[in-house]
């Protein structure tokens, strides 16, 4: 049910981005398909499969989840729906804009949500010892050696979800990994407690993921 | 004076370099010629190696932004020309002023109409003219945020244009496009992408 409140949310948000723009030329009118790719059925499906996966693996209620690089926060309503509206959740993204449109689209979804502008690896390395879970969707879009830190760094108490891909024609992705082998062995996590591999329903190209700690 | 050139990746080699260094230095001859790049194989002992910036990792043509950065070896003056440019003759009476960020007008586009939201733009890269020292901001709003702009501009050339940055154009007929031939006088020939056999 979140989903069609998130899904909801969503198109009031471009409706009203749109109004703005009949009145400001200066409008972004680029946040629209923005909005549209961050909430198409391959991201939400990608962010369940993380959820449904680490949900199976956890076995202590978390206290604090922060997700790094969380661009609109959608994953936010999928662990508020596993965990409980009680549990702190920091949706951290560099994009300042991301903060406000967020905003917009977890209105009336329940949960303890957080949006932060900031550098993701900077605001997590301030707050290392209260993280329960560190999640991060998008390790293709930030440097191997950030990622790499937040792991080395992190309380080893702490469980991470990651997620990469295999999309290197993408202009953004800067940091793909071949294959999960890759991926597993850049992060060279003490302890690997699920990874695995999913196809992109339409585009020729796969997500690999791996929790652990 | 500095000549820069930028070769990222596999489309073009350092033969490119080479032969835009030979033709250039005739009618550059006190330059200082440098190629950004992470490939330095074959280039030749007159070009000086930039070594690509470790952070942020960029792929393509956003590559060229860095070079706006103050941590850049340049002093003074500075002319970017893309890989793909085949120099006919001394292009240096269209190139006179480095004080503000100059770029090729994309004469070829001059009657195209194009909404805001398409983000396109009438200029081209392919020839850059700035002083050094004098662009870094340029470089600092692009780190803000990068990988919204990256989804957002196809280029730089759409980014420099929609976020507002200030820019100049050369005189037309510094460039002739080989895929829209129009000034056949032109100093440069501007492949733009096309196949280019050296």
């Amino acid at each position: 049910m979140e989903l069609v409140t998130l899904y909801k949310n969503a198109l009031k948000c471009i409706d009203n981005i749109y109004r703005v723009s009949q009145y400001d030329a200066d409008t972004d009118m680029f946040r629209i398909p923005d909005i549209i790719n961050a909430t198409n059925d391959s991201q939400i499906q990608s962010k369940q499969w993380l959820v449904d996966e680490l949900s199976k693996i956890t076995t202590e209620q978390p206290s604090w989840i922060v997700v790094a690089g969380s661009w609109y926060g959608c994953l936010g309503p999928l662990l508020a729906d596993a965990y409980g509206e009680d549990v702190r959740i920091d949706l951290c993204d560099i994009d300042p804009h991301c903060k406000k449109i967020g905003r917009d689209l977890l209105k009336d979804i329940g949960g303890d949500f957080r949006f932060k502008t900031a550098d993701a690896l900077e605001w997590f390395i301030s707050r290392l010892d209260k993280v329960s879970i560190l999640i991060n969707t998008s390790c293709e879009h930030m440097e191997r050696d950030d990622v790499k830190f937040m792991v080395q760094l992190k309380n080893p108490d702490t469980i991470i979800a990651f997620q990469s891909n295999d999309y290197t024609s993408v202009m953004s992705h800067i940091n793909t990994s071949p294959n999960l082998e890759d991926f597993i062995d850049y992060l060279n996590l003490d302890e690997v407690l699920w990874s695995g591999t999913l196809p992109h329903p339409h585009k020729n190209y796969n997500r690999f993921m791996v929790i652990g700690k | 004076m500095n000549i820069i050139f930028v070769k990222h990746g596999e489309l073009y080699s350092s033969d490119h370099v080479n032969l835009l260094y030979n033709k250039l230095s005739i009618y550059y001859p006190h330059a200082i010629f440098w190629c950004y790049t992470e490939n330095p194989y074959n280039i030749c002992s007159e070009v000086n190696i930039i070594p690509v910036l470790i952070k942020p990792t960029l792929k393509k043509w956003w590559n060229k932004l860095a070079l706006f950065s103050n941590d850049m070896p340049f002093e003074g003056e500075c002319l970017f020309f893309d890989l793909d440019m085949e120099i006919i003759s001394d292009p240096s009476s269209f190139i006179t002023d480095y004080t503000k960020l100059t770029i090729i007008n994309a004469y070829y586009k001059n009657e195209l109409c194009f909404e805001h939201h398409a983000y396109n733009v009438k200029i081209n890269s392919s020839i850059i003219a700035w002083t050094h020292g004098g662009q870094q901001h340029i470089w600092d709003k692009f780190l803000i945020n990068k990988d919204y702009y990256m989804r957002k501009y196809a280029g730089i050339d759409r980014f420099l244009v929609h976020e507002n940055i200030m820019i100049n154009t050369f005189k037309d007929g510094i460039v002739n496009s080989v895929a829209n031939k129009l000034y056949e006088n032109a100093p440069v020939n501007m492949y733009n992408g096309i196949s280019y056999s050296l």
